[in-house]
């Protein structure tokens, strides 16, 4: 997997966050796109991997930290965990779906979701990428990008 | 935390909540977090090139694709809240007005003139000739004259409802400001007009364009309320009893839900013809017909009919398990009604051709055979509680005591019982020597965002202690009559020491034999107007403007595009208003600045954001002082430099 030399990773200035939830959006635009040609309507269900919260003061977005010694890399009894310059992916063929990293998640942001693969639906966890794919050609990933008044930041 | 005051209705949201269905507290915090652009106004949709959104923390000043600013954004988006809120009103009064030329030309057997005096006393209001003119032309007249307001093409001329209506002085500031109007429907198109792309980006004339529609939506309203006491009859006190406990285990319940008279009162009409129906299901009471909303306001005020809840309760008449058909007219139905009512043996029934709701059975009322059609409805109830499942029933015991009616001409007559040469007089003099320190009128909805009546009911407790007389409307008033405090006992409970004096006085004066009620219920939303024309009274009376007069409005649970309109005539009237949530316009501090203080050096009244209800009734409170130290009456405020002395 090709993924470019110096990660930039996320960083968020909750003040500035509107609750819009435009980066949830854009996060599951981007996977539609993703799997678009692999699925039909109805075969995945597709959840954002950067989730708006809301506590009382206002609304705040969590997202994956890519921790260095991240819960979901060390409690995955498959080893599906990858880590490429910092970033933490999963590989699809390792996953099972059993849903332990969802839960030791301290962010809450590992969702699981489902997939139709050769006529068998198969669960799999789906996290944070930092969008490889879009910064391979130079974007930006997709929910800082959607983000209107950047209160999340690429550093 | 609670979601109610009212414990009777949180104990049936933990019912709902037992049997998994969402209610209206559910649905938002599924909704959170809600979206900051749209909190603020800044989030435009107005063209297909957007939409556009304004990011308020950009450095540079951030502009729409057309280029738009924040105040522009905000004030349209606004002042299309108003043109909404006024369409609301104004068809209402248009479908009542155009009810009471059909009773002129003899086109309905269903309708008549309930109320000769009040028609004759219109007509003298509006300048009509009397003399001569026997009822029914008259109400012609009447009828001619409402109906010119939505049609006049001469721009020059103002609205009859609105220069009859006012005090001069008031009217000839609004003249000078060039913001009366001639035409209600032309101010709602001239609103859309100007809004549209690339017409007016002048956020001023924009909030200038919103007041002037505001006051269309005042005279469609006293179009509405005055021509429905026509048809149906003013107001008198009334005693009958709030909250849902009113709901009987042994009839079939039948709620009336919404707002347009026209269709409730022929709904109770019928109701009364078919009790023995009722009777023969099962059913030993018959029926019993509860208001929901405001339609529960115009019932109950006209007919003592009792009140089953207000606006953010209305899912929870279902929930008791014991309502068998709930029938809806127009506005602050929740379309979620539908998903409840399907969950119980309720009957929900929608009757009006411009609101439907998916799945619902509709049967029309309004044409000449409403009144089969209305025997229909009331047969689908009784076939509904036969189905009524008594394991699911949980009808709380809670019912308090409210005596309603208080139109403006009832309170009139209340006073002349002591004083028939000047009736006024006995309510000035006590707001002059003291005794009443002033009056509050609370309007307005309940909102998801306020725990439900809690604002309401805090901020009236305060205002009582400190002899502040409280008039309500609306959702408000149903808040008050749900959780007791439009009775006697209110009054020896929560006013204070001198308008309890005056209050018990007055009561045993007017033949009542008990204190009147502190919180008095002069309607529904559309009625707001009567506390208008009470307030004119006083103010021509004493000869000075509204602005002047100790009096002070309050929403502090305002939700809909109704109550913005409202607010925003109020104001333009010179009358301040308390609301408990800040409206959509944060993101321009050019309008927030113009709502909230320049709007009072225009039009004298502004709106004052204040979402705590102890700090508002404080507010309130100073406001009053301020006022009385103006018309020279004695002030907690030290008049040599204004500053609070007493608290
Ligand atoms: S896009 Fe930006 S402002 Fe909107 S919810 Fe996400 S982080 Fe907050
Ligand atoms: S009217 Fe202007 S600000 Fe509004 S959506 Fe169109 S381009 Fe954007």
């Amino acid at each position: 997997m090709c993924i470019p030399k110096e990660s930039k990773f996320l960083a968020v200035d909750a003040s500035q966050c509107m609750g819009c939830r435009n980066c949830e959006l854009a996060c599951c635009t981007r996977k539609v796109e993703h799997y678009g040609n692999e699925a039909k309507p109805g075969d995945i269900r597709i959840m954002p991997n950067i989730i708006i919260g809301h506590d009382g003061n206002g609304s705040k977005p969590a997202f994956c930290r890519h921790c260095s010694e991240a819960f979901c890399e060390k409690l995955c009894p498959v080893n599906a965990t990858i880590k490429v310059n910092g970033v933490i992916l999963f590989d699809k063929t390792k996953c099972n779906g059993c849903g332990i990293c969802e839960q030791a998640c301290p962010y809450g942001v590992i969702t699981i979701g489902t997939f139709k693969i050769n006529e068998i639906t198969k669960k799999l966890a789906t996290k944070c990428d930092l969008c490889i794919d879009r910064r391979i050609n130079d974007e930006e990933p997709a929910c800082y990008a959607a983000c209107p008044t950047k209160a999340l930041a690429l550093i | 935390m609670n979601d109610c005051y009212n414990c009777s209705d949180q104990s049936l949201i933990e019912k709902a909540e037992s049997e998994k269905i969402d209610l209206v507290w559910q649905r938002y915090e599924k909704m959170k977090p809600l979206c900051g652009f749209g909190e603020q106004g800044i989030c435009c949709r107005i063209c297909m090139k957007g939409p556009c959104r304004i990011n308020p923390f950009s450095k540079k000043r951030s502009v729409g694709i057309c280029g738009a600013s924040a105040d522009t954004i905000v004030a349209r988006n606004l002042v299309r809240m108003i043109a909404s809120g006024t369409a609301a009103h104004s068809l209402h009064g248009k479908e009542v007005a155009k009810t009471l030329m059909h009773v002129a030309r003899g086109e309905t057997a269903i309708y008549s003139v309930k109320d000769a005096i009040k028609l004759r006393s219109i007509a003298q209001k509006l300048n009509i000739e009397t003399d001569g003119n026997d009822l029914i032309p008259l109400a012609g007249v009447v009828a001619a004259s409402s109906l010119m307001d939505y049609s006049r093409m001469d721009d020059e001329e103002i609205c009859n409802w609105l220069k009859y209506t006012i005090p001069d002085a008031r009217l000839e500031k609004l003249k000078k400001l060039g913001i009366t109007t001639s035409n209600i429907d032309g101010s709602i198109s001239d609103i859309m007009a100007r809004t549209h792309v690339g017409t007016d980006a002048d956020a001023v004339n924009i909030l200038l364009a919103g007041l002037r529609c505001a006051l269309a939506d005042y005279s469609g309203m006293q179009v509405a309320t005055n021509l429905s006491d026509v048809l149906f009859g003013t107001p008198q006190p009334v005693v009958s009893q709030a909250s849902l406990g009113v709901l009987r285990k042994d009839a079939v319940n039948i709620a009336i839900h919404g707002h347009n008279p026209l269709l409730s009162e022929i709904i109770v009409d019928v109701a009364y013809k078919m009790q023995a129906e009722a009777v023969a299901a099962g059913a030993t009471y018959g029926i019993n017909i509860v208001g929901v909303c405001c339609t529960g306001n115009e019932v109950l005020l006209r007919h003592g009919i009792p009140l089953a809840t207000n606006y953010l309760s209305q899912e929870l008449a279902i929930i008791t398990g014991a309502l068998d058909a709930m029938i809806v007219d127009v506005q602050c139905i929740m379309p979620s009604l539908a998903k409840v009512s399907a969950c119980y043996h309720t009957e929900l029934i929608t009757t009006m051709p411009d609101a439907k709701i998916a799945g619902v059975t509709h049967i029309e009322l309004g044409s000449g055979d409403s009144l089969k059609k209305a025997e229909l409805i009331i047969r689908k109830a009784i076939d509904a509680y036969k189905n009524r499942d008594d394991d699911r029933l949980s009808i709380p015991a809670e019912k308090n005591k409210v005596i309603a009616g208080f139109s403006a001409e009832a309170i009139i007559d209340l006073l002349g019982s002591i004083n028939s040469e000047d009736p006024l007089s006995p309510l000035i003099e006590n707001i002059v020597n003291g005794k009443i320190r002033g009056i509050v009128l609370f309007a307005g909805c309940n909102n998801v965002k306020v725990k439900q009546d809690h604002n309401f009911v805090t901020m009236a407790q305060k205002l009582l202690k400190h002899n502040i007389l409280i008039l309500a409307t609306g959702c408000g008033a149903g808040a008050f009559a749900k959780n007791a405090l439009m009775n006697s006992e209110a009054t020896e409970a929560y006013a204070g020491d001198t308008l309890k004096e005056v209050l018990t006085f007055l009561g045993f004066e007017a033949g009542l034999n008990a204190p009147l009620p502190p919180v008095l219920h002069m309607g529904s939303c559309v009625d707001n107007v009567r506390s208008v024309d009470l307030a004119v009274a006083i103010a021509n009376r004493l000869g000075v403007d509204l602005n002047q007069l100790p009096l002070v409005a309050s929403a502090p649970e305002l939700m809909s595009e109704k109550s913005i309109s409202i607010g925003s005539w109020v104001v333009t009237l010179g009358i301040p208003l308390h609301v408990g949530l800040a409206p959509p316009v944060t993101g321009s501090s050019l309008v927030t600045n113009v709502l909230t203080s320049e709007l009072k050096n225009i039009v004298d009244g502004y709106f004052m954001v204040e979402e705590d209800p102890e700090e508002a009734a404080d507010k309130i409170i100073s406001i009053i002082e301020e006022k009385r130290l103006g018309l020279n009456l004695d002030s907690s405020l030290d008049s040599a430099n204004n500053i609070e002395v007493l608290s």
